[in-house]
């Protein structure tokens, strides 16, 4: 591409990021006050990172990054990212390797006053694997592949997070 | 199960204030603009050239994000466009950093020396092939301590000398308490393995562990100079010990960063950070400097004279030349996650989590050498034994440098 045909071209640019801007934000920004349980200045620093990329992508001439798959997976980058980053923070990512419990004994029985609180309270790769599989709807293999961890210690990250869970909203339905 | 798990997330649901759409819509237009004003420089200067500038940024969402295999450099006009880009680039990227406070008695001071940018068309370099010499589910990271390799697990007990040419288990040695996550450290022949509550040392010519040292909060980095031993605390404070670990003789506060790795240089310590960039202290724990736009990374090397830096965030290898704390090169590697690195004098070798893949650097030109494919996440990485082996989550492959 001319620089000519570069500037004739930056002002359909400019008009094609601030509409697909104005079309997708509250989609981003809900992605990520989901995923991050209602942390509303995280889903608000993870929005704009992914935004700023979505910018520097469609300015290098990428196409896609003006769609929602693309703008979508870079979210979930941009989440996993930070969760790799406060995992390491807050050691707390669990021993993966270890003894494997059975899912079907594990059951949720969630009030609505347990419920907001509840994925707070969770371990940021706890979460993380949680959202990954029922909020973005990967594969264990897509979240093992995501995360970097083989699909059996995938496997039992989500057993592990289902059971945290679990044992959240019963304490906080005792209390 | 599923089903509440579901609705739980739903029940999440909100929308965004309305200063935050506008606020975030002026951004978006204000790096736009930045961006084309960008693009319009090197047009103006190299006409059709803008052909080659460096492809989109970071992230590469859901088609195979890890098929970039770098850039073709066509033209040396070419080439000098990609530099400008690069610089352009990087810099507009950081302008988007918050800024955070520094501790208190710091100076900070700006490098002004522009470092060259290399990229290096990774398609035409030799690719090896490794398969993984130890398959095992307790492996999580890997270290060299004089010529041994040592290979331990995330909550394991079990740490496992390793022959670096076979994966063959040379010698084990059970530690008095689990190792953590964060990575165990090397000086000469004695291994340090952060352990929940502090620290045990493993010599590695009698292959004995120590009871748990410097006891407290857990420890996240560790680098060693000439006879200190440094150590970041749960993120909160700087500690100088002995190299024995039994006796404590500084402690400096940390705040406003998450710390990552750490090395010592002559007397001095370098620290990666999220977001202060890399912190140079002194002897007496001093911050000296704090070098501007260095990402964070979760570890660091030293060789040839000078500091080598993963950058996670951008994925280039930085090269820092610690008597001026000014960055002299910045290696594209790939576009995030670049993770760990092994440096010594011949070569430097860095993995990549978004590639997965190993790069080899010849550091007297800091171009790219080779590209190893590495299994799946490769983590970290160490020489010894004229082998270099990688380990991710459950495993270990071993290859032969490319070069000599």
């Amino acid at each position: 591409m001319t620089g000519h045909a570069r500037e004739r071209g930056n002002g359909d640019l400019q008009s094609v990021v601030t509409s697909f801007y104005d079309r997708s934000v509250r989609e981003v920004y809900g992605y990520f006050h989901r995923a991050t349980a209602g942390d509303r200045r995280l889903a608000e620093d993870l929005t704009q990172e992914t935004f700023m990329a979505c910018v520097r992508a469609a300015s290098s001439g990428l196409a896609d990054a003006t769609t929602m798959p693309w703008l979508m997976g870079v979210a979930r980058h941009k989440l996993i990212d930070h969760y790799r980053r406060s995992s390491r923070e807050e050691r707390k990512l669990s021993l993966v390797w270890s003894s494997r419990a059975d899912e079907a004994s594990v059951d949720l029985d969630i009030t609505d006053t347990a419920a907001f609180s509840a994925l707070a309270e969770l371990s940021a790769v706890h979460r993380l694997v949680l959202v990954l599989r029922y909020l973005d709807d990967l594969s264990v293999n897509q979240i093992a592949d995501e995360i970097g961890k083989s699909v059996r210690a995938t496997e039992s990250l989500l057993v592990r997070a289902r059971q945290a869970l679990n044992s959240i909203v019963r304490e906080a339905n005792h209390d | 199960m599923t089903d509440s798990i579901r609705r739980l997330f739903e029940r999440l649901e909100s929308d965004p204030s309305s200063a935050f759409v506008d606020s975030l819509r002026a951004r978006v237009t204000d790096e736009l603009n930045r961006q084309i004003t960008a693009s319009a420089v090197i047009s103006t200067t190299q006409g059709d050239i803008m052909t080659i500038t460096e492809r989109p940024p970071t992230e590469a969402p859901d088609q195979q994000p890890r098929r970039r295999t770098g850039i073709v450099l066509a033209t040396v006009a070419a080439a000098a466009a990609l530099v400008l880009v690069g610089v352009l680039v990087r810099n507009n990227q950081h302008d988007t950093t918050p800024a955070t406070t520094l501790p208190p008695t710091t100076t900070v001071s700006a490098t002004t020396t522009a470092p060259s940018t290399t990229a290096t068309s990774t398609s035409q370099l030799p690719q090896q092939t490794a398969a993984p010499i130890v398959r095992d589910p307790g492996i999580f990271q890997v270290r060299s301590a004089g010529s041994s390799v040592w290979a331990a697990g995330n909550g394991s007990t079990a740490l496992l000398r390793i022959d670096p040419s076979t994966g063959a288990t040379l010698d084990t040695v059970t530690l008095p308490q689990p190792a953590q996550q964060d990575w165990m450290a090397s000086d000469k022949e004695t291994l340090y393995v952060p352990v929940s509550g502090g620290v045990v040392t493993v010599n590695s010519a009698t292959k004995r562990a120590s009871a748990v040292l410097a006891p407290g909060q857990e420890v996240v980095a560790m680098a060693f100079t000439n006879d200190s031993a440094w150590l970041v605390r749960g993120g909160t404070s700087l500690e100088e010990w002995n190299l024995g670990l039994t006796t404590r003789t500084r402690s400096v506060p940390l705040s406003g960063f998450t710390p990552g790795g750490m090395i010592g240089v002559g007397r001095d310590i370098y620290l990666a950070t999220d977001t202060q960039g890399l912190l140079h202290y002194d002897r007496t724990g001093t911050l000296v400097r704090a070098i501007p736009k260095v990402g964070y990374s979760f570890n660091l090397g030293f060789a040839t004279g000078s500091i080598w830096v993963p950058d996670y965030d951008s994925g280039e290898l930085l090269r820092i030349d610690p008597k001026t704390d000014t960055v002299t090169a910045r290696i594209r590697i790939d576009f995030q996650k670049s993770h760990s690195v092994a440096a010594t004098d011949s070569a430097v070798w860095v993995t990549n989590y978004f590639d997965n893949s190993l790069f080899e650097v010849d550091p007297s030109t800091n171009a790219i050498v080779a590209k190893t494919p590495a299994n799946g996440g490769p983590m970290s990485v160490a020489a010894a034994g004229g082998k270099v082996v990688v380990a991710g989550d459950g495993w270990l492959l071993s290859f032969a440098p490319a070069t000599r």
